[in-house]
């Protein structure tokens, strides 16, 4: 059942092919159809037991076992309901190859998600580059293939350090079926020298697919590049891996290592997030704008990850699944914006507000939920992680943190100011508001963001507090 | 210390050989049937005969399973590690056959199909072979039919192939034979199983198995004696360069790896080999970058099977049983997916034109979706990503190195890795980008039953051997 | 190393070492196949002769075994080179490998 949400989506992205090319409505409800069955599949097998065949004996354990719990529900969830939200606006030239290359990417970051094996989340997380390589590839802006060559480029040598890191944890170890153990239950401490190196190759893959600064410069390309129900897919939850992989993969198995990490990825982070912050403010690209932002939300989770602070992990929890809620948002929205005036640039547009009130509203939405407004998702992950800081002793951190976020309002209003306010431009087309289909691919992560902001405590339980050292494993519930 | 040659008479002798001399014989028959049938019979029945030939010879081998034989006086002997490398071969001269529905002209076929099953037991005879007269007697008879295929096609291309192939070979030959001579002279024997003990003339002994490797590492076409491949590759028709890409080094590789596991004297094999392990570490950097500029698939497939043999030789860097499993399985995985590249360039292969540069490749997923998607599936697996046996079989190499106490070649193995990516992709990114060059109209080849037979093949082993990696036990190279 | 003749076995060793680099120095410095082809020769056959020296070394006939093998050999080696030159510079004036490039390495 757990595997399904798998092999179901790839198994129908391949299978989409056989569908005629010209037939693009059949395809596009087939993917809404796969995708929200995975909504379902995950709904259903969250706290099943976990499913398991035997992979390798040698030269380490490793089994195909998956299981769905803890964090990891939550971020299937998203993952669903983002790539069904984004399919259903779907409006692109070869839609039949796009949606398959969706449903693709949809399954193979399903299984990031659920890989209870250290080795099936190596594979998952290089088979997740691949489909997005495609569609840079295939649906380039201007035939620009440079940035496809970024985006493999950086992620792929995080892959393979992450691969090399996974060879040598099974080598060390023994074997790599231990996602959702952590040390004292079932996996044991590495040594120092290989420890270190293990976690450095981790550590690598992890910051390069969040990313964060400096390895972030794939990243506004990439996601400028991408056609928009992709990006909102990528940002919503890929750029999740990686701090899911620091909580749920790092923090349990090599926990002396996380902390002897600490203070350079507070440091990191809070540059992430100063940098993302203000770079936002400059950008005339709207898509670059929530790039920015991206990067520096994702700093603040990084510190929270890092804190070993349970109020900050839970407000982590929180706050990856409300800015994919948000950031999935933003980038369809952004999309159908582009749709319309055929520009994304803050520079060349104006005045939309009047005549596309429907489009307004819906960016207002992402955008309050998204600089943190009370009783939105948004806020509730920001508080969390912020008083967790605070509780852990790191004073200067979150006084930093909270100078980013208030820049956030600044950059979002600014976004939100250009679109919609102002007396409306002459020279941009004059275009029918949102349609029905467009509503219905907003109205659910409307609803999850409001839900997420007045009752976040599902979300923020996901993880169990283990131990005296606090290290809290946020998989560990699911490990049965 | 006098030793005797005994006769070949016995029950034993005749079962070790009798793999080897079906595909000996059966070009008898082919030539006979060459010469017999009308010209419009005579490919389909000579390509039928071959292949009932090899699949008789492989049956025959598989037979002999668990019952080690031993011929020629102790010169060849049999055992899983003889039978795994001689299925090696066999599959892979079949895969060459069904690539072969257009090798030379019609009245050329029976002449070239003998001369690939004569070069293929050659390779048989490397397999087992176990004192240096089978060795030279296997690789000579394995590299002189070879040289006559490579100058089959028509074009100058072929010839001058023909001719560098000829010349450099030949003196790599000279460089291994005198290499052979001083050992010999440093240990009285030309039984490989003499060698372990200690020579009597250590440094005679060093100096011929230095000399002796090198006719190896040029065999294998390792850096820094690869130059020739790409060449060769070029020239030579298709199925000729399938073959040996993968008949050939298979036979190499058997020789090396008998040599390296069990005739050095385990005081200094470390030794000696550490040249052997640096040149593995120069292949997968040289063969890497080299395959970035290339812009002819079957040179692109040239420096990439110098990387590929690099990886396998890294597995051998401990001289540990598991390395030897992991190379055998690393081999195989190879032959599949560098076969299932070939097959495809066979697929879009006309009658004068082989389909191998990479205009040939623009726009294939628009024009043969199918085509282009296992193409990019067998690229995949040549860059080790998943989920293709190339992951896995990487992944057992990284693992077994790391093992070995060699983690620099697996630190190595990744870099050219992330390096290969590129030139893989790059064909991928030919196939899927829009509007790069103008798309030719190529209909597919009319005789292309076979190789899409052998496509599909290909692909379900690349992908099975992803999540049951079949590293036969039993494989240590005995030497009696 | 006490072989019973008059020439110590060394000298024989020395001589086919002399030939064999002979042999390499000419496929490094030739341009003419056909010499390229003979200076192979010349390395197969210093081997033989090291191969009989070491076999009176240590009364092994393996040695001189080998010798006649890689004599056969040699043989069939230098026909199929032959004839792959003679293919290949069948319309050529010169025979030189350098007018062979097509290929570029």
């Amino acid at each position: 059942m757990i595997a399904a949400l798998v092999v179901l989506p790839i198994a129908a992205g391949l299978a989409l092919y056989l569908v005629p090319r010209s037939a693009e409505l059949t395809a596009k409800w087939l993917g809404v159809l796969v995708a929200f069955a995975c909504f379902v599949i995950a709904v259903l097998g969250n706290g099943q037991p976990d499913e398991s065949l035997r992979w390798l004996q040698r030269p380490f354990t490793a089994n195909l076992h998956v299981g769905l719990g803890g964090l990891g529900y939550w971020i299937v969830l998203l993952l669903a309901l983002s790539t069904c939200c984004a399919l259903v606006a779907l409006r692109i030239p070869r839609q039949r190859d796009f949606v398959a290359q969706m449903l693709l990417l949809l399954g193979a970051m399903s299984g990031v998600f659920v890989a209870r094996d250290l080795l099936v989340f190596a594979l998952f997380w290089d088979l997740m580059l691949i489909p997005v390589f495609l569609m840079l590839v295939a649906w380039a802006p201007r035939r620009n293939t440079a940035t496809a060559w970024r985006y493999l480029v950086y992620n792929l040598s995080g892959g393979l350090a992450l691969l090399l890191a996974t060879a040598a944890y099974g080598v060390v170890e023994g074997s790599t079926d231990v996602i959702g153990l952590s040390v004292g239950h079932g996996a044991t401490a590495i040594g120092a020298v290989w420890g270190t190196w293990i976690f450095a190759g981790y550590a690598f893959g992890f910051l390069v697919k969040t990313p964060v600064w400096p390895f972030h410069t794939w990243m506004p390309d990439t996601y400028a590049d991408l056609p928009p129900p992709a990006v909102a897919v990528v940002s919503a939850v890929q750029s999740k891996a990686g701090l899911y992989g620091f909580l749920v993969v790092t923090a349990p198995l090599l926990p002396d290592q996380m902390r002897a990490a600490t203070t350079l990825m507070f440091v990191l982070g809070l540059v992430g997030l100063v940098y993302g912050a203000l770079v936002a403010l400059v950008q005339d690209d709207a898509k670059r704008i929530v790039a920015y932002s991206s990067l520096s939300h994702l700093g603040l989770i990084l510190l929270a990850a890092f804190s070993g602070n349970p109020v900050a992990l839970a407000g982590a929890a929180v706050y990856i699944v409300a800015h994919g809620l948000f950031s999935a948002g933003l980038f369809i929205v952004l999309g159908q914006v582009e749709e319309r005036e055929e520009t994304r640039l803050l520079s060349r547009l104006g005045g939309l507000g009047e005549i596309e009130p429907k489009l307004a509203g819906a960016l207002h939405i992402m955008v309050l939920a998204a600089l943190g407004l009370p009783g939105l998702c948004g806020f509730a992950g920001e508080i969390l992680i912020l008083t967790g800081l605070y509780q852990a002793g790191a004073v200067w951190p979150t006084a930093i943190a909270l100078v980013p976020i208030i820049l956030a309002a600044a950059y979002m209003l600014r976004l939100f100011q250009h679109f919609m306010h102002g007396p409306p431009r002459e020279d941009i087309p004059q275009r029918p508001d949102l349609r029905p289909v467009e509503l219905l691919a907003l109205a659910p992560l409307v609803v999850a963001i409001v839900l997420l902001g007045v009752y976040p405590g599902p979300v923020a339980n996901s993880g169990v507090v283990a131990g005296p050292n606090a290290v809290v494993s946020l998989a560990i519930g699911a490990r049965r | 210390m006098p030793s005797t040659l005994t006769i070949p008479w016995g029950n034993a002798d005749w079962n070790a050989i009798l793999p080897l001399g079906v595909v000996a014989l059966t070009p008898l028959l082919v030539i006979l049937a060459d010469l017999l049938l009308p010209r419009s019979l005579r490919r389909s029945v000579v390509l039928a005969l071959a292949a009932l030939g090899l699949i008789y010879a492989g049956f025959l081998a598989a037979r002999g399973w668990g019952h080690p034989y031993s011929a020629f006086g102790g010169g060849f002997v049999t055992g899983g590690f003889t039978i795994v490398f001689q299925e090696i071969v066999i599959a892979g001269a079949l895969f060459s056959l069904l690539l072969a529905t257009h090798l030379g002209r019609d009245d050329q076929a029976g002449g070239a199909v003998a001369l690939l099953l004569w070069s293929a037991s050659g390779a048989m005879l490397m397999a087992g072979a176990a004192n240096l007269m089978t060795i030279f007697l296997g690789l000579e008879l394995l590299s002189l039919a070879l040289y006559c295929l490579c100058g089959l096609a028509a074009r100058p291309s072929a010839r001058e192939a023909a001719l560098k192939y000829l010349i450099l070979s030949s003196t790599a030959s000279g460089f291994m034979l005198y290499g052979m001579a001083l050992l010999f002279g440093a240990t009285g024997s030309v039984q490989l199983s003499a060698f372990a003990a200690p020579a009597a003339s250590p440094m005679l002994f060093t100096l011929g198995s230095g000399l002796f490797l090198i006719g190896f590492v040029f065999k294998l076409s390792l850096a820094p004696f690869h130059i020739w491949t790409p060449d060769v590759y070029e020239g030579a028709p298709l199925p000729v360069t399938a073959f040996m890409s993968v008949v050939t080094k298979a036979g190499a590789l058997a020789v090396l790896a008998r040599f390296a596991y069990a005739a050095l004297p385990q005081a200094n094999a470390q030794a000696i080999l550490v040249p052997l392990w640096i040149v593995a570490a120069l292949s997968m950097i040289v063969g890497n970058v080299g395959a970035l500029a290339q812009t002819d698939v079957k040179r692109l497939l040239a420096y990439s099977g110098t990387a590929q043999l690099g990886y396998v030789v890294a597995a051998l860097a401990g001289t540990t049983s598991l390395g030897l499993r992991y190379a055998i399985f690393y081999l195989v995985a190879y032959m599949f997916m560098n076969l299932g590249a070939f097959a495809v360039v066979a697929l879009l292969s006309r009658e004068h034109e082989e389909g191998s540069h990479l205009s040939a490749y623009a726009g294939l997923g628009y024009r043969q979706p199918v085509l282009a998607a296992l193409m990019t599936f067998f690229l995949l697996a040549l860059a080790g990503l998943p989920p293709t046996a190339g992951f896995t079989g990487k992944l057992l190499i990284l693992a077994s190195s790391v093992d070995a106490g060699y983690a620099w070649l697996a630190v190595i193995l990744i870099v050219g890795t992330a390096i290969s990516a590129y030139a893989y992709l790059k064909i991928v990114l030919a196939m899927y980008a829009r509007g790069a060059g103008a798309p030719l109209q190529r209909a597919l080849h009319p005789a292309s039953a076979l190789p899409w037979l052998g496509v599909a093949i290909c692909a379900i082993a690349t992908f099975v051997l992803t999540f049951y990696p079949l590293a036969p036990s039993d494989v240590l190279p005995l030497v009696k | 190393m006490n072989a019973p003749m008059d020439v110590d076995v060394s000298y024989y060793i020395v001589l086919s070492t002399v030939i064999f680099f002979i042999g390499v120095g000419g496929v490094i410095l030739r341009r003419n196949p056909l010499i390229m082809l003979m200076a192979i020769e010349l390395m197969f056959n210093a081997a033989n002769l090291a191969l009989i020296a070491f076999a009176r070394v240590w009364i092994n006939n393996a040695g001189q075994i080998f010798a006649f093998l890689v004599i056969t050999v040699a043989a069939s080696e230098a026909a199929i080179g032959l004839a792959i030159v003679v293919v290949v510079f069948r319309r050529a004036k010169n025979v030189d490998v350098d007018e062979v490039a097509g290929l570029r390495g």
